[in-house]
């Protein structure tokens, strides 16, 4: 079964502030969907919008398949996480709803073997790398099975080793055509997998570009 | 050895009232203070005390004024809810105070910090101004856990049973919201309505224990646990449990300390809820393999 995530006349920003729109858009699952432009052109704001993390200024959702989100930040150092363990930040990543939905020890163990951590599962979040740290939230994000997922510069800050580390996984996930997942950057040279569309936002104006068709 | 058995023997069966009370409050303060160590809401941690503490001198400056009494005729001591209405009165009031910059900054602590000296120096002033001067100012200082009333023991019963249950029911989202906020929100946990019921809960803890065991006691409890094994735990389980036993483990040295050498229960429990958070240190950081090994990380 596909996931799509529709929306119309959407006007994104900050109360009192849009940033970009309106405009209309409908995502389908199948592939990556990159959205793109320059710093400040208002990219994570449609990133956080779409996760449900800002209410949009205007529009409304006209359609969307059911199920979890889960949401990629671009900084992950957040300092209440760095004492953790990572094998319990990434089974924090299934409380859906406050109830253990995803977060159990073979859960967390299959998505920490996914991204190659699973050497690191009782290392303190904290201690790990750039692009480790950046694993382990896309681990946290996939633990859940969400059907949408929005991926925040996931490769801001690392190095060429990192970088192909996590353009390897995020390939591997895209591959999943029950999941639509969107890809947020202003560089998208390192991007490997079958991309879907892309979202340029330049100027306040948003333009959607489909690219190629679902992946099979 | 034999003098201080019996010391804690004798003591336990005269206090055993404020022993359980001090005990029940020691071991879900620190939970609590768990919530609040995760938020980095150390201030928000000190101003709710001091101000339940602030809302009790309240209702010791109010109760003659509303009783009445002569010089012949001293005042009744004030009624335990009166306190606790007094701490609630007070503690809206600073809620209001602060949350108004929570909306328009994103961070209360600054003006949390202003409530609790604010709060502190209210309790000062209220207390003096009471005709209980003495005794009142004694338990702003030293709280009277060696005179609580057994219906004081039933109230902090009772109310750590309510938080515990709740804190034991919701402690996912009690904790997701407090160290992730985005992945609280697209995980369907509202964050404001979840950081109201950690106030919410912090308060009622505060209100029910202040007056019985005095707001010094309270805050050692939530503060110091909390902010010495957090940092150092590697699950949320063992943060929520060492510092719980930290709380209790603390509480009786406290206990035993001060029957044995005859001294205030307050600075020996703040002294010993220090020193035993800080042994424990070692604890919060063993990795789930356990066996003495501590976490040495490769990187």
């Amino acid at each position: 079964m596909t996931a799509h995530f529709e929306v119309r006349d959407w006007l994104i920003g900050y109360t009192d502030h849009p940033v970009a729109g309106p405009f209309d858009a409908r995502w389908e699952s199948g592939g990556l969907h990159l959205i793109r432009g320059e710093n400040g052109s208002g990219k994570s704001t449609l990133g956080r919008t779409i996760a449900g993390l800002l209410p949009p200024c205007g529009g409304r959702i006209v359609s969307r398949s059911p199920g979890p989100t889960r949401f990629v930040p671009q900084d992950f150092g957040a300092a209440a996480l760095a004492s953790l363990r990572t094998d319990q930040v990434v089974a924090s990543g299934g409380w859906e709803g406050g109830r253990e939905s995803g977060g159990g020890s073979e859960e967390v163990r299959s998505a920490l073997d996914d991204v190659g951590l699973l050497e690191f599962a009782t290392t303190r979040f904290g201690r790990l790398s750039g692009g480790q740290a950046r694993r382990a939230l896309i681990a946290r994000s996939i633990v859940a099975s969400p059907t949408f997922l929005v991926l925040d510069e996931p490769t801001a800050g690392l190095d060429r080793a990192s970088i192909d580390q996590v353009a390897e996984r995020i390939e591997a996930l895209a591959a999943d055509r029950e999941r639509l997942i969107w890809v947020v950057t202003h560089q998208s040279d390192w991007l490997r997998g079958p991309l879907r569309s892309i979202t340029a936002i330049a100027d306040g104006v948003v333009e959607l570009e489909p690219v190629g068709s679902p992946t099979t | 050895m034999e003098s201080i058995i019996s010391a804690w023997e004798l003591a336990i069966g005269l206090f055993a009232d404020g022993f359980l009370s001090l005990v029940c409050a020691a071991a879900i303060l620190p939970a609590l203070g768990v919530l609040l160590a995760y938020r980095r809401l150390p201030f928000t941690a000190m101003a709710i005390p001091a101000t339940a503490g602030a809302g009790a001198a309240f209702g010791y400056w109010v109760w003659p004024l509303l009783a009445g009494f002569t010089l012949d005729a001293p005042p009744t001591p004030p009624p335990p809810l009166l306190l606790v209405a007094g701490g609630l009165l007070i503690l809206l009031l600073g809620i209001a105070f602060i949350s108004g910059r929570e909306e328009r900054s994103g961070s209360a602590e600054p003006r949390a910090a202003i409530l609790f000296l604010g709060a502190t120096a209210a309790a000062e002033l209220l207390l003096q101004a009471s005709p209980y001067e003495e005794a009142a100012s004694s338990w702003l200082r030293q709280g009277r856990v060696l005179s609580v009333l057994p219906e004081g023991r039933w109230r902090v019963i009772l109310m750590t049973t309510l938080v515990s249950v709740l804190l034991l029911r919701h402690r996912r989202a009690l904790l997701l919201t407090a160290v992730d906020r985005d992945l609280a929100v697209t995980a369907g946990l509202p964050e404001r309505r979840w950081r109201f019921a950690t106030l919410a809960l912090v308060s009622l803890a505060c209100l029910v224990t202040v007056p019985e065991l005095g707001p010094h006691i309270v805050l050692a409890l939530l503060l110091v646990p909390s902010i010495l094994l957090v940092p150092r735990a590697v699950t949320f389980p063992r943060a929520l449990l060492l510092t719980s036993l930290a709380g209790v483990s603390s509480a009786v040295c406290a206990f035993l300390t001060s029957v044995v050498l005859d001294r205030p229960v307050t600075p020996c429990l703040v002294l010993s809820t220090i020193a035993v958070s800080a042994a424990l240190r070692p604890l919060a950081a063993l990795d789930r393999a356990g066996a003495g090994r501590l976490v040495r990380p490769t990187l």
